[in-house]
């Protein structure tokens, strides 16, 4: 396989990995944040939004630091999978799912948010369990706050640089994603599959876009959760 | 008994509650009051939708089962209670149909009303495929009712189901709810700040004022009490239960009569033999110490004084005159009580100026 495809193979599982697990662990934050009277709360929700003030590479240090085998997360992974956690497809996951957790948790908080007390209220008393209220209710009445979360955790993985940088490395079917790929192809003066590489990211990026701005643009017919 | 419940609990914005009630098994009872008397939170605990907090007292059990006590707490959905609100709060994802599918599918256990029913009893086919924004308050609140009644076969809570509604959808909403309340019959807690809609629905009242329970009783004793009429202003009246015994065609006049007396109103074709409900405003009840010979007032009834509010503060005085067995008011001057000198006990006559009928589903099809 071309390197290029190659690259853009594991850009694509990365983004599609990242962004089913925060499906998995960011609707319960949210819907956490969007419902507590926590005190928590106040220190929780800041800790999230870190990654949208911080530069990527701070993180990445950290990262680098945390996923060394003589520190607490990399020493657990090495005993519990048998395999060194730095410079792994893995690593990138779990660094990207922290950086990306508040472009996914926000919109889906707001969301969460504005639905309407009552709503629940009237579900719960017609015999809802809080489990059929989440799928019969809370989940179509904030369908453009998962569309808008899930498309922009999933642009924000493709997109990422600093991070991976950093924890990555740049290993072929591995850790070697396409803005990598691009910086290492301008390093080695190689502008011609540079400029592919960039067009290609600018393109995607615009259809992805377009997409989510018209899916959010198609006729709802509950105004209660916009806002 | 339905349902048993005894409350006490305190806010940190310093609002108390503290009653106890007792809803039976059939029959609506009612807890009325003025806004801010508890009525809606009392309602709200017996629902699960509120829970008071470690230091409340607040036990309520079911037919035996508890609900809640310090130790256990049942969630609304595990209640099977059906609860309409003063906001329809209909899904707005989905149509009239969605909303009763909804209702179908959130319910624990098959054993509901039918979709069926409830569509043909609240008369929703022409409103089935409508989404829910294009729907009159009146219709949305009706759609609410439905949904409600698909999820429960136990029992109705209902928080001013009429409060936002349009005068002429409250008549028609209130007759439905009077409709379901004899013919289901499973108990209804209603709530409302309404006289009219309480003296016409209830069978049992708890009046409610300032998060206690005032008085409590049937709706005979304390329907048309001065009680519950004397903050009501122009609101003021009594509902009586009258016998309808015909019409008559000459003068397009309907007679009824009221603890053996003779009543009439105008123009209703009511089936024969049959019961019917009547309003009368306390403002439209004249007192006069002889029978009126030559009046324009057909509606002149024999009654006795039972009691007198007075409040120096007001021009007008509240009576409440016993029939044989029903109490109806008259709100006079304070001046024509001191020129009449009217005492309790004294036998009076009654004029009425105005009677409303309020049994719609009495009246005759042809």
């Amino acid at each position: 396989m071309h390197p290029d495809l190659l690259a853009l193979t594991v850009t694509l599982r990365l983004a599609i990995t990242v962004t089913l697990v925060l499906v998995m662990i960011g609707t319960p934050v949210a819907w956490w944040l969007s419902q507590t009277s926590s005190k928590a709360r106040i220190i929780i929700e800041p800790l999230i939004a870190l990654p949208i003030v911080l530069p990527p590479t701070v993180l990445g240090f950290y990262f680098l630091v945390a996923f060394a085998p003589d520190q607490i997360i990399g020493g657990t992974w090495l005993k519990v999978f048998g395999t060194p956690l730095a410079f792994t497809f893995d690593a990138l996951v779990i660094a990207s799912c922290i950086y990306a957790l508040p472009f996914y948790v926000q919109p889906l908080q707001l969301a969460f948010e504005s639905i309407q007390k009552g709503f629940l209220e009237a579900a719960s008393t017609l015999g809802a369990s809080p489990l059929k209220r989440f799928f019969y209710l809370i989940v179509p009445l904030s369908r453009r706050g998962f569309i808008t979360a899930g498309s922009l955790a999933f642009a924000h993985t493709i997109g990422e640089f600093g991070i991976i940088l950093m924890i990555g490395g740049s290993i072929p079917g591995e850790t070697r994603v396409l803005s990598i790929a691009l910086f290492d192809h301008v390093e080695s003066l190689n502008y011609q599959n540079a400029h592919v590489l960039a067009l290609g990211l600018v393109v995607f990026s615009f259809l992805l876009l377009l997409a989510i701005y018209t899916l959010n643009r198609a006729p709802q017919n509950h105004p209660e959760v916009l806002d | 008994m339905f349902l048993e419940a005894n409350i006490n609990l305190k806010r940190s914005s310093g609002f108390e509650l503290s009653a106890q009630i007792e809803v039976p098994d059939t029959g609506v009872t009612a807890l009325f009051g003025p806004s801010g008397s508890g009525k809606s939170t009392l309602l709200r605990l017996l629902a699960g939708l509120e829970q008071g907090v470690t230091s409340d007292a607040i036990t309520i059990s079911s037919r035996g089962k508890t609900w809640q006590n310090n130790n256990t707490f049942v969630p609304p959905h595990q209640r099977s209670l059906g609860f309409v609100s003063q906001q329809p709060q209909l899904f707005p994802h989905t149509t009239v149909m969605g909303n009763l599918k909804l209702a179908e599918k959130f319910r624990p256990s098959p054993g509901g009303t039918a979709i069926a029913d409830v569509v043909s009893w609240l008369e929703l086919e022409p409103l089935l495929d409508a989404r829910t924004q294009h729907l009159s308050g009146g219709e949305a609140q009706r759609v609410s009712l439905a949904r409600a009644l698909i999820g429960t076969t136990s029992c109705l809570l209902m928080d001013e189901p009429l409060a936002s509604i349009d005068t002429a959808s409250k008549t028609s909403l209130l007759e439905y709810i009077h409709r379901l309340s004899t013919s289901l019959s499973i108990p209804i807690v209603y709530v409302s700040h309404s006289l009219q809609e309480i003296q016409f629905l209830a069978d049992r009242i708890y009046l409610l004022g300032k998060g206690r329970i005032v008085s409590s009783g049937s709706m005979l004793d304390l329907g048309n009490s001065l009680l519950l009429n004397k903050d009501q202003g122009d609101n003021a009246g009594s509902m009586l239960t009258c016998e309808t015994l015909g019409l008559d065609e000459e003068y397009g006049l309907t007679s009824l009569a009221i603890d053996q007396q003779r009543l009439y109103v105008t123009g209703q074709k009511l089936i024969s033999n049959s019961h019917a409900r009547i309003s009368v405003p306390a403002r439209d009840v004249s007192i006069t110490l002889q029978r009126p010979k030559q009046s324009s007032i057909l509606n002149i009834l024999e009654a006795t004084i039972v009691d007198i509010e007075q409040s120096t503060d007001s021009p007008s005085v509240l009576v409440s005159l016993k029939l044989e067995q029903q109490i109806l008011l008259a709100r006079i001057t304070r001046k024509s009580l001191a020129q009449l000198s009217l005492t309790q006990g004294q036998k009076v006559f009654a004029q009425i100026k105005s009677i409303s009928l309020l049994n719609e589903n009495l009246l005759s099809e042809d």
